[in-house]
């Protein structure tokens, strides 16, 4: 077995319960979501919108990493893991990996119970009391799919970078940690906007998400009745400035890391 | 086999090791002995690459610390570096999987020898059997250097003279170049065949141990007690 297989099994291995509790409760968020579709329904019960929750991981996912970096630190475990004959950089993609590995099986797991709250949403729209809805189960994955990749390419590397930036900065650690995220976020988003204004060269996508309804019974509206047109460059965007975050709290773990 | 030359670390203002220079000949045993605080610990963490030098070379088999020179080097820390969650084969076949000349049959022996039961979770050894797994890992590939950092600290008092001459005797890979750290000198006396004594970070007094017994005309611990003490 190659050493990277290695050490990307032991940090899956490590993590298994985190693994499991989070996999089953969105399952369980879904499970719910859906049950609130019965045959005799004129208006959507609220639950449905459990099914856009576990969306949120990007929120904490990328902190993982800083704790499976503080548990091997807590355990004294990274004096085995330093001594190793691989690279720091090694040893720091494993964590990531394991980091994506969760976020993606927890992105397939969610994407698809939304997908079948879409259809039970649909054929509520289909009986005609009021609710109108345009949801393809393409369209969602593709928009889920970009939101969730940038959202999670710019949390972790914010969240390699504080990693890496811990190991520079011990006094006032967590006040540089914030002012690093916050760098990032600022950076991110004053730049957005020109990069959205160059040309489309990696293409748009055009989907047509929305739900709307006339019935006073129902107030719910999600979008508008007119195509979503997405640019491409907005998901490269985030990769370029998670990826940089990123290789900065790699390059510093490489060079910094010590027992 | 391992040079050091003018090595220094600092640790945000304070002096763990004051300009050190060694050198330490293949296949040869080396006590390092010093009291706590003398600058053993970082001079093995720098030795087995898991801490960087301020300033200053070392080199093993010619080469700078790194990679490769951890591909060749043993290291047994001062603290348990395992994982509690890991069982006590499954932690070896993951160290094992880092190491061409990792020889299992070796581990399971050696898990005999130090009354290791092979079935259970790291988490669940009492303190001297996390320090005994230790030594089994260290002796169960044929590295070139073995740097063992307080190895005889957790392990019961009776059990560790023996345990160390039979390891040295019996479990010993061909010339492998063994550095043992203590400030336990009486149990490693008759062991080492050449010794550097450290105070504060930088050498007292170093050389052959039967030369130095002889000159001096006394113990390695009388030594001990008036170079270091």
């Amino acid at each position: 077995m190659n050493t990277w297989k290695t050490l990307y099994l032991k940090e899956v291995k490590e993590n298994r319960t985190l693994f499991i509790f989070l996999l089953a409760s969105t399952a369980c968020l879904q499970m719910v979501a859906l049950l609130s579709f019965d045959e005799g329904q004129v208006v959507p019960s609220p639950h449905f919108l459990w099914s856009f929750l576990p969306y949120g991981s990007f929120l904490i996912l990328p902190f993982l990493l800083s704790h499976s970096f503080a548990q091997e630190l807590k355990g004294q475990t990274h004096y085995l893991l330093l001594s190793l004959p691989v690279s720091r950089t090694q040893i720091f993609a494993a964590k990531v990996a394991a980091v994506v590995t969760l976020s993606t099986l927890l992105f397939i797991l969610n994407t698809a119970g939304l997908s079948m709250v879409f259809i039970g949403l649909q054929n509520l729209a289909a009986r005609g009391l009021g609710l109108q809805a345009s949801l393809p189960t393409v369209d969602l994955w593709v928009l889920a799919s970009m939101f969730y990749v940038s959202a999670m390419a710019v949390m972790l590397g914010i969240a390699s970078g504080i990693v890496g930036l811990k190991l520079v900065v011990r006094r006032f650690s967590g006040l540089a940690a914030t002012a690093f995220a916050i760098f990032v976020l600022y950076f991110y988003f004053s730049t957005l906007a020109d990069v959205l204004a160059l040309p489309a060269v990696l293409g748009t996508y055009e989907a047509s998400v929305w739900i709307d309804s006339t019935n006073p019974d129902m107030v719910l509206r999600m979008g508008e009745p007119k195509p979503i047109v997405v640019n491409f460059m907005f998901v490269a965007h985030s990769l370029v400035v998670g990826l940089a975050a990123m290789g900065i709290g790699m390059w510093l773990f490489e060079k910094r890391a010590e027992a | 086999m391992i040079a050091v030359e003018n090595l220094w670390k600092r640790y945000r203002g304070a002096t763990a090791l004051g300009g050190i220079s060694l050198t330490v000949e293949k296949g040869r045993v080396l006590g390092i002995l010093g009291e706590n605080g003398s600058g053993k610990s970082t001079l093995f963490k720098i030795l087995a690459g898991v801490a960087h030098a301020s300033e200053g070379q070392v080199t093993i088999s010619g080469q700078p610390v790194g990679v490769e020179t951890r591909r060749i080097t043993s290291y047994l820390p001062e603290t348990n570096p395992f994982y509690d969650w890991m069982g006590v084969i499954e932690q070896l076949e993951f160290l094992a999987s880092f190491y061409p000349g990792w020889d299992m049959a070796k581990s399971r022996q050696l898990l005999d020898l130090m009354n290791i039961d092979s079935d259970r979770k790291v988490g669940t050894l009492s303190d001297g059997q996390r320090a005994r797994l230790k030594v089994v890992a260290a002796f169960s590939r044929s590295s070139q250097l073995v740097l063992m950092d307080e190895p005889l600290g957790r392990i019961d008092p009776p059990s560790r003279k023996r345990i160390l001459q039979i390891l040295l005797n019996e479990f010993r890979f061909g010339e492998q170049t063994i550095l043992i750290s203590t400030h336990l000198v009486s149990e490693v006396e008759e062991l080492i065949e050449d010794v550097t004594f450290l105070r504060s970070g930088e050498i007292a007094l170093s050389g052959n141990a039967e030369e130095l017994r002889q000159n001096r005309g006394m113990s390695l611990s009388d030594i001990f007690e008036e170079v270091v003490e």
